[in-house]
């Protein structure tokens, strides 16, 4: 079965695959923040427990850290499975780009 | 600045719920966000993001997993192990499956009848506002008699008096009649003269016809559909004519659908009031208020109005009658009540209204509750039982990293399981059954589809936790139990489950010995009963229903052809069959003011000899004197008491608006049921056409003499159809009702006998496998059979002797009740419970016997052989 990826679940990926081994729950979630868009700490990790379930990411229990009292982090990578999907999502959207005719954009 | 911590308690929640794999990487996010957020935005909303973050972090993601990482299925492990279980222990599921689907069967049926008969009268729109006027008659000697009937002035005149009453209406029960489609001419038993109003009062919807006009019209008549098939077959009735007792073209003007089985009033016809005339002969007529021969309904405004009507009309008979000390009363009844309110009312017509017992529901429902108990009673402790043997079996799935809440599951499941199968089984009884058992008792009821899909998610519920409650004692034993001590010593009963499984098995005895008690008392009672001396001789006489104008037309006649033949004793003719309501009349002895209540019966000759009713002085009924049919009466030794005569021939009394002299005294005889004391009764000669005709005939060639009758009907008759039925058989109709029921209750107290027997089995099968070792010992070292089992019985046998003792008050108070509704009744015996106990301890010991004795015979050798 082709994924299918959701909008929000393509935003997660892409911040995963920029904040390459950096990636955490927390991490992303200000990311996505920058962006100006204001989001919850519980759907992010739930995104990520779901591409993690499709194969699109995968994730190690990393180093302890101060701040955090001890508890480590788990960070995400993405995997090839997952690169696929992101970039079969850029190309359809691209697609999608290029058979707008030019006059219906202009002036936008 | 004052250092902040994240709220402890919504991390407890929080780890409480999550998977511990995820916990520590969560939280440590949650916290760097708490901390984040304590900076920018303080404290109070860094607190309340905090917990809502932790509120919707519950998901299928993070909540802990009831499984481990199988790709498995959950529900087939779930179930596989209860399933090997019970695979492996066959002969205890066996008798629980058995045994709960038994008792789950004979619930179904108690259920599926107490909801018929509950749920009456509930198809009318207007059910809530309608009631039925009931009038009491009551004498100066302070007796008193409640009547379902009212009389035919009171519905119109109430209607115009009362604005409260929307609508009144009234019926007459029309007797016995023929109806006659050309060549289709047969008797009709369930027929009523009814008010044009009575089919908007009441809903009875029409299938074709107007209800607002079907009964305005003199000379219509209202069919079932039932009735159209019959007299008319597929064609369609409407507008057709149909004669009425050879006399009256009545006008097809409505079909009714089938009426249901749950109605008081039943009937296959309706003809419109109009047509109704008072026959000749009678006394009153349609504007009579005290005339006590039909039945009036009112629909109120209001539905709470009826103890106000009550007030009000029986201040109008007080006004209305002011010198009479115990002028009329009324009942203002409400629909809902008819049916299992009105006994103790009395039908002077004895039109086939259906009124219900409230004790019989009482009984049925008490029964199907012990029924229950016994047999989830039965799942309890055997299953107790059997859990004793399963500590290495939990020990070993705990040591094997079994959680705790998922064994309990576990072990409920098997008791679930075992209760699911048997209401699969007892569903299927039912429907295999059910049927077979409302033929059997003559139960007049239907179970539509929709109610017995409905009972499904019911039973269902009910069961699961039943199924919960049995197996929960003994699952949570088990999983409380330490992994290391199960696997020691297996799980040792401490003193709860022996007080548990002691008591429910007494418990058990208990409903066995007052059901076995109550079984013998009800059985003594009712043959007793039947064994009463009725006061009258009811063999070989032949009762035959005549329509009234045939009687008058060839009664004479066909009764002198019979005569002539030896085979025939006597030909007699009454108003009313013996067993039916006789009907209660004022009566004035000579010098005194006021009407005293007598059960009247208008008789024709030879009707003593003919019923064999003993003559105490005087005379009968004799054509030798002309005056006998206008000024003589007979009285019974009840009725001549009651009067205060001494010696009762000769008096002179006032009856039916004669005067009249008593010329003879009968003994006491039963005209109706044993249910109630000899009444008072007189019998005077007809003064209107009877309709039930007797002949006595030799004993001995009953098929003979029944063909003579025939034959001689026949030349007679003119064709009116003949139907004959023995006295004997019309009396053993009138206990039919008491003798199904007590059928009915002996069968489920015998099947709940059956089950708690059947778990004693079970649960003394399981005690001697366990002792199976000491049995060995104990024969080795000299212990003979029968003290063997004297070992394992005694502690029963004591068990039913405490039983009995609790039993005893209670069924004492029940059946003292019970008893006291009968005139003619046994002494409450107690030697009852005594046999009710020993056949207990019999039955029981022969259950222990059977299973302790194939242990206690085996050789001794065999038990001890292997360790």
């Amino acid at each position: 079965m082709k994924k299918i990826l959701g909008e929000f679940e393509e935003v997660v990926l892409l911040l995963v695959a920029a904040q390459h081994d950096k990636a955490y729950g927390f991490s992303i979630k200000t990311a996505i923040e920058e962006m100006g868009r204001s989001v919850n700490l519980s759907n992010v990790h739930t995104t990520l427990y779901r591409l993690e379930e499709k194969g699109l990411v995968s994730s190690v229990v990393g180093s302890a850290s101060a701040t955090r009292g001890g508890r480590r982090k788990r960070n995400f990578v993405i995997t090839q499975a997952g690169k696929v999907a992101v970039k079969e999502t850029k190309e359809s959207r691209l697609r999608l780009w290029s058979s707008i005719p030019s006059f219906v954009m202009e002036g936008a | 600045m004052k250092k902040f911590n994240p709220p402890k308690f919504a991390d407890k929640l929080f780890r409480w719920y999550c998977r511990n794999d995820l916990q520590d990487s969560i939280i440590g996010d949650l916290h760097e966000q708490f901390y984040h957020d304590l900076e920018r935005k303080g404290i109070v909303k860094a607190r309340l993001i905090y917990w809502i973050t932790i509120l919707k972090f519950f998901n299928r993601f993070t909540t802990k997993r009831t499984q481990n990482k199988t790709n498995q299925p959950m529900s087939m492990n779930y179930l596989k192990t209860p399933i090997r279980f019970l695979l492996k222990h066959r002969s205890y599921a066996l008798i629980n499956v058995v045994g709960l689907s038994i008792g789950l069967f004979s619930c179904l049926v108690i259920s599926f009848f107490l909801h018929h008969e509950l749920t009456f009268d509930q198809q009318h729109q207007n059910g809530h506002n309608i009631f039925r006027i009931n009038m009491i008659f009551a004498d100066n000697s302070g007796s008193e008699t409640k009547y379902i009937n009212s009389p035919p002035a009171l519905a119109p005149g109430i209607q115009e008096m009362y604005p409260e009453i929307e609508r009144a209406t009234q019926l007459r029960y029309t007797g016995r009649t023929s109806l006659r489609n050309g060549d289709q001419v047969y008797f009709e038993n369930h027929g009523f003269y009814a008010d044009s109003s009575f089919l908007e009062v009441f809903t009875f919807p029409l299938v074709s016809g107007n209800t607002k006009t079907a009964l305005d019209e003199p000379n219509s008549i209202v069919i079932t559909s039932h009735l159209s098939k019959k007299y008319f077959g597929e064609k369609d009735p409407m507008g057709k004519l149909i004669t009425m007792n050879n006399d009256v073209l009545l006008k097809v003007t409505g079909i009714l659908e089938p009426i249901p089985s749950n109605s008081h009033i039943k009937f296959d016809f309706l003809i419109s009031f109009e047509t109704y005339t008072v026959p000749e002969g009678y006394l009153s007529d349609l504007t009579s208020w005290w005339w006590l021969g039909f039945v009036s309904y009112v629909q109120l405004q209001n539905p709470s109005g009826g103890q106000e009507l009550q007030n009000k009309l029986d201040a109008l008979y007080r006004e209305a009658d002011p010198d009479n000390e115990t002028p009329f009363r009324t009942i203002v009844q409400p629909l809902e009540e008819i049916y299992l309110g009105s006994a103790g009312m009395t039908d002077d017509l004895a039109s086939h209204m259906r009124s219900g017992n409230k004790y019989s529901i009482y009984a049925l429902a008490v029964i199907a509750l012990l029924i229950l108990f016994i047999a989830s009673f039965n799942l309890m402790n055997i299953t107790v039982a059997t859990s004793l043997t399963r500590g290495k079996e939990v020990g070993i799935k705990k040591v094997l990293g079994e959680e705790k809440s998922k064994l309990l599951v576990q072990l409920l499941l098997e008791s679930v399981l075992i209760t699911f199968i048997s209401t699969v089984l007892a569903y299927v009884l039912f429907l295999l059954l059910f049927s077979q058992i409302k033929d059997h008792l003559n139960w007049d009821l239907e179970i539509s589809s929709t109610l017995l899909l409905t009972s499904i998610p019911i039973a269902l519920l009910f069961i699961t936790i039943l199924g919960v409650l049995a197996g929960l004692y003994p699952a949570t034993l088990l999983t409380n139990l330490e992994a290391s001590r199960a696997l020691k010593q297996g799980l040792k009963t401490g003193k709860g489950a022996a007080w548990l499984t002691n008591g429910l098995i007494s418990f058990q005895f208990i409903i066995s010995v007052s059901l076995i008690s109550s079984t013998i008392i009800v059985y003594q009672q009712i043959q007793y009963l039947r064994n009463q001396s009725l006061g009258f001789d009811s063999s070989y006489v032949v009762s035959m229903k005549l329509l009234p104008q045939d009687m008058r037309s060839f009664y004479d006649r066909f009764k002198e052809d019979l005569r002539q033949n030896s085979q025939i004793q006597s030909v007699s003719r009454s108003e009313r069959i013996i067993g039916d309501p006789w009907p209660v009349n004022g009566i004035l002895v000579r010098d005194e003011p006021d009407y005293k209540q007598v059960h009247g019966a208008q008789i024709g000759y030879d009707f003593l000899n003919t019923m064999g009713i003993e003559l105490k002085t005087g005379r009968a009924f004799s054509e030798e004197f002309g005056t006998d049919s206008l000024g003589s009466i007979i009285i019974n030794e009840a009725c001549a008491k009651h009067l205060g005569f001494d010696s009762p021939v000769g008096e002179k009394v006032q009856f039916f608006g004669r005067h009249r002299t008593v010329i003879g005294v009968i003994e006491d005889f039963n005209f109706s049921s044993l249910h109630s004391e000899i009444a008072p009764v007189v019998m005077i000669m007809p003064f209107i056409d009877l309709e039930n005709m007797y002949v006595k005939v030799a004993p001995g060639n009953l098929a003979s003499s029944l063909d003579l009758i025939e034959s001689r009907w026949n030349e007679v008759s003119n064709g009116a159809p003949l139907e004959m039925q023995l006295m004997d058989d019309h009396m053993n109709q009138l206990y039919q009702r008491e003798e199904k029921l007590s059928l009915l209750i002996t069968g489920f107290s015998l099947l709940a006998v059956l089950l708690a027997c059947l778990g004693l089995y079970g649960l003394i099968a399981l005690m001697v496998n366990k002792r199976i070792k000491e049995v060995g010992i104990r024969k080795v070292l000299g212990a003979s059979v029968s003290s063997l089992l004297i070992l394992f019985s005694k502690r029963y046998l004591g068990l039913i002797a405490i039983a009995s003792l609790i039993a005893a008050p209670t069924v004492y108070y029940i059946l003292s009740l019970w008893l006291n509704e009968f005139a003619y009744r046994i002494k409450f015996d107690f030697s009852a419970l005594l046999l009710a106990a020993l056949l207990l301890a019999t039955i029981s010991l022969l259950t222990i016997g059977t299973r302790a004795l194939r242990t206690a015979l085996a050789n001794p050798i065999k038990a001890l052989r292997d360790e």
